[in-house]
């Protein structure tokens, strides 16, 4: 116990070292590469928000083609870990929803009628902060992380073969994609 | 320098014995740091493989035995409607089909407060003609003869196996009642996509869509009216019906209780409705109409045929028209959705008088110099005094009307979401008279 209080105390010490500090709006864009069962795809992510000291809330937008090209909308939350006036590790967490972009429709030569709904993302990891000079908490970041997204797609289709359009049976099928991957961005921030 | 002379002085062994003892505190020191990566790494490997689970649903038939079903079909109490289908009228009765399920019997005698008296439950039922106090239905694959003297006490007399050949499911003793359902979640792997099992799990279509349609003069005064988008019609002592999509099969009802196959034979290409017109059948198909003389029933001959784009297509017609409806955007195909008038006085040839747009028209009927269209959510009238000229007078709405009969200045409209009934008096303003709503969660 003893332990767990002092940890708690280090991990309190710098939110309430920055407590007094005024809140200032940040902003990051990243892009980069996501990597996993389905292979390597383009990711894309704005987050703004507001800091007050280490720590960071915001809102998230972003484009992730990982198996399904998807926007996930996400509130996000970070804290830095200074290691020097410039440089600092950045601990991040994001969860939201994550949207169908442009899927759906019938495929090609198939009575199907695919829909998609969103589902829920979540992401973490840890960014390289390479600051500037004169500008604290600004400046390139290198971030590799793990996400999480969800979505859902029903298959209304009609059996094939089937005579009378009154007669035909509908058929119906729904997927769950839980899509996981690595991922790797570079990104700016200030 | 020194340090070559140092190693270059050591001798094998002692060389061997400074390696190993390198080795050893340094793999000491990095293996506490390496366990935790190497299982992190090993961790990730499951972390990283994508998770897709498919959802189906699997429909298994129940059967009973057929004697059984036919005992139970004895005008049981009424009950609510689940898939509104064909509709039949005769005299103050209206006899609505409730898909594969059975047939409600409505006393209509006040229009404004149709109520239900019977229910006759036959399974796979899609098709009704009726013929004084007989009910002509299909059970699947069978025809069967009720009498309906009394509708709480009818019974069966009589039937003929196997005419909707189509519909053939299997043991002919034993009739498709019910389904357990069930939903089934399995865990596919992204190249399984789409090779999805248990999709011809139950399929039931048959030549069977709608129902019959009859003139009120088409025979011999005791038989009713049914829908533009029949199979099944009944003229004199015989019922013409298509049983399956490409034939046409006659039947024999001289006598109620032993009806008889007469003729089947090919009789043109994905057959949907049948009417009737003096004698002559047209049979619709979703690539146009061919028209049938039926002087001989035995024998019925092709006259013509007149094609048009592929499409679902209800026709009617009367002495020197004859009015198809094209509907696209279903399994019929096609991309045309129009009402065509067609010259029908010499049926030998039958040219297009002219074409109207529609949204998405289905069954149509006429009374006098009125022609009823069902198109999209509403039901339109028309003026048809001149077939090359139509004139809107009125429209209303109906739900998903499917098909519209009318007669004595009533609008009997059966749509997805219930059964309308609507006075033409003023056709330039339909009146609702009734509505009666189908009971989804029924089914």
């Amino acid at each position: 116990m003893k332990w767990l209080i002092l940890l708690a105390c280090c991990a309190l010490a710098p939110a309430l070292t920055y407590a007094q500090s005024a809140l200032h709006f940040r902003s990051t864009a990243h892009a980069g590469l996501a990597d996993g069962e389905a292979g390597g795809a383009f990711l894309l992510q704005t987050i703004d928000g507001v800091s007050k000291g280490p720590w960071f809330l915001g809102g998230g937008a972003g484009l992730d083609y990982y198996r399904f090209r998807s926007a996930p909308l996400f509130l996000a939350a970070s804290r830095d870990i200074r290691l020097n006036d410039k440089n600092a590790l950045v601990l991040f967490l994001n969860g939201g929803t994550n949207l169908p972009v442009g899927l759906g429709g019938s495929p090609p030569f198939s009575n199907a009628r695919l829909t998609f709904h969103g589902g829920e993302y979540f992401s973490g990891g840890v960014s390289w902060l390479l600051g500037m000079h004169g500008h604290r908490g600004s400046g390139i970041l290198f971030s590799a992380g793990y996400e999480i997204k969800k979505l859902r797609e029903s298959v209304n289709s009609t059996v094939v073969p089937c005579a009378n359009g009154a007669n035909c049976t509908p058929f119906v099928a729904y997927y769950e994609y839980l899509n996981r991957a690595l991922f790797f961005m570079v990104g700016y921030r200030f | 320098m020194h340090a070559t002379v140092v190693r270059i002085g050591l001798s094998g062994r002692k060389r061997l014995v400074m390696r190993t003892t390198i080795l050893r505190r340094t793999g000491a020191r990095l293996l506490p740091g390496l366990l935790p990566v190497a299982a992190g790494i090993l961790l990730l490997q499951g972390c990283l493989k994508d998770r897709i689970t498919e959802t189906y649903r699997i429909y298994t038939p129940v059967y009973t035995l057929k004697a059984t079903v036919l005992a139970q079909i004895n005008g049981n109490p009424a009950e609510a409607v689940s898939q509104a289908g064909q509709l039949y009228v005769k005299g103050n009765y209206i006899y609505l089909n409730d898909v594969n399920e059975g047939i409600h019997v409505y006393d209509n005698s006040d229009a404004s407060h149709p109520h239900q008296v019977a229910w006759l439950n036959i399974p796979g039922n899609k098709n009704i003609a009726i013929k004084g106090n007989i009910l002509y239905a299909d059970m699947y694959q069978d025809l069967l003869a009720l009498d309906i003297s009394d509708p709480h006490q009818a019974k069966v007399i009589g039937s003929l196996p196997g005419f909707f050949s189509s519909r053939n499911y299997g043991d002919p003793n034993m009739v498709l009642t019910s389904w357990n359902i069930h939903d089934t979640t399995f865990r596919v792997r992204p190249t399984d996509m789409y090779s999805i099992p248990g999709t011809q799990m139950y399929t039931f279509y048959g030549a069977a869509v709608p129902a019959a349609f009859e003139t009120l003069n088409a025979g011999s005064g005791g038989t009713g009216i049914g829908g533009s988008t029949a199979v099944m019609t009944l003229i004199g002592n015989d019922i013409f019906a298509i049983p399956e999509e490409h034939s046409l099969g006659v039947i024999d009802i001289s006598d109620p209780t032993q009806p008889k196959k007469l003729y089947e034979g090919s009789a043109g290409y994905d057959l949907e409705t049948i009417f009737p017109l003096q004698d002559k059948l047209l049979l619709g198909s979703k690539e146009g109409v061919y028209i049938y003389s039926i002087a001989d029933p035995a024998n019925p001959t092709r006259v013509t045929e007149f094609v048009h784009g592929t499409a679902c297509d209800p026709v009617i017609a009367d002495a020197t028209n004859a009015y198809v409806t094209l509907h696209a955007g279903t399994s019929c195909g096609g991309s045309a959705n129009e009402l065509d008038v067609l010259d029908a006085k010499n049926l030998s040839y039958t040219p297009l008088v002219r074409s109207y747009p529609m949204t998405s028209p289905t069954g149509l009927c006429k009374d006098g110099s009125l022609l009823f269209v069902c198109d999209g959510t509403v039901v339109k009238v028309f003026d048809a005094t001149d077939p090359a000229n139509l004139q809107l007078l009125s429209s209303a709405q109906a739900g998903n009307p499917m098909d519209v009969i009318a007669y004595d200045h009533h609008l009997l409209v059966v749509s997805a979401d219930g059964l309308y009934q609507f006075g033409y008096s003023d056709p330039s303003h339909l009146v609702q008279l009734s509505y009666l709503p189908v009971n989804p969660s029924k089914s």
